[in-house]
């Protein structure tokens, strides 16, 4: 494998997206090849740091409990809109079909 | 209704709205985090990101029954979320999108440092770089790259998603999700430069 071959591969190398014996190839050209394992070990870095530093954000704590609360309220709506008159004695709602 | 009994009777046990909204909370608002994280990168603001995340979650839980337990709940969620992004929310936000696509070079960034006549304005040139960045900045850069390649970009690089699941998410063909994410990469890579050049990280050449 050449240097020419070895970079058009690179990216799919990073991503995972070579099959076992592609991926051998190019590992083995990375590791003969000085400039071609700069630019690898640029582009792996480049990618873990973009990775790292939006993975930082958390969803605000109101946002899930807005999001349980509309949930439930459509069940509670299904429900109603379904008359249930069964369902009613019954929180479980265990249908018994005898 | 009859109608309504017959069907119960059929299908039971009926998953009951406890076990459901249980079952729900576990396997899909697990990802919340990362569905939110998508959202901003999306629509660049926590109030529309929020938005965003909740009509995702809402429109989750009303399909809940058709998604296949077992499958990835992950992928199922971000493919909610980045077709109502981009049928609808895309549609309101009116985003700017006159973006010249002038061709970046491969390896943009790498060049930039390694390569030129001023070589080495440092030793260890990644490490200099990337860890005097912002958060703020690589996430702006993010932010900056048009749309259709920022979709891509974020799933494979935050979310890690295969070629495949990321076509499946955004609905395109294998292929069109290599070049967007080829050329998206040289686009960050021009885009982080350019962040770096503003923090005086490194000094602008003459093109
Ligand atoms: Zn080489």
């Amino acid at each position: 494998m050449d240097c020419r071959e070895a970079l058009l591969k690179l990216y799919h190398y990073l991503d995972g997206e070579l099959d076992p014996s592609e991926y051998m190839d190019v590992e083995q050209h990375l590791h003969n090849c000085k400039g071609c394992f700069g630019k690898a070990e640029f582009e792996r870095i480049m990618k873990e740091v973009v990775k790292k530093r939006c993975q930082k954000e958390r969803s605000p704590e109101h946002l899930k409990d807005r999001i349980m609360e509309l949930i439930h309220q459509i069940d509670i709506n299904s429900e109603k809109s379904q008359s249930r008159p069964a369902d009613k004695d019954s929180p479980f709602n265990t249908f018994n079909p005898s | 209704m009859t109608a309504g009994l017959l069907r119960r009777a059929e299908t039971v046990p009926e998953k009951n709205t406890v076990n459901r909204e249980s079952e729900f909370r576990k396997e899909a608002l697990s990802h919340t985090d990362a569905v939110y994280r998508m959202a901003l990168r999306l629509t660049k603001n926590r109030v529309d990101a929020e938005d965003l995340v909740q009509e995702t979650f809402l429109k989750a839980y009303r399909f809940w029954d058709s998604f296949e337990q077992g499958s990835n709940c992950r992928a199922w969620l971000f493919k909610i979320l980045t077709n109502l992004f981009i049928t609808s929310y895309h549609k309101k936000s009116r985003e700017k999108q006159q973006f010249t696509y002038d061709d970046v070079e491969s390896h943009y960034l790498y060049n930039q440092i390694e390569g030129g006549n001023d070589k080495h304005q440092f030793s260890d040139p990644e490490k200099m770089l990337f860890n005097q960045l912002l958060d703020d900045d690589v996430k702006k850069a993010i932010e900056e790259l048009p749309e259709d390649f920022r979709i891509v970009v974020v799933l494979s690089f935050v979310e890690g998603f295969s070629y495949q699941e990321i076509a499946d998410i955004v609905g395109i063909q294998l292929g069109t999700v290599k070049s967007r994410l080829h050329r998206g990469r040289k686009l960050l890579q021009k885009g982080l430069w350019q962040y770096a050049v503003k923090r005086g990280i490194v000094k602008e050449k003459a093109p």
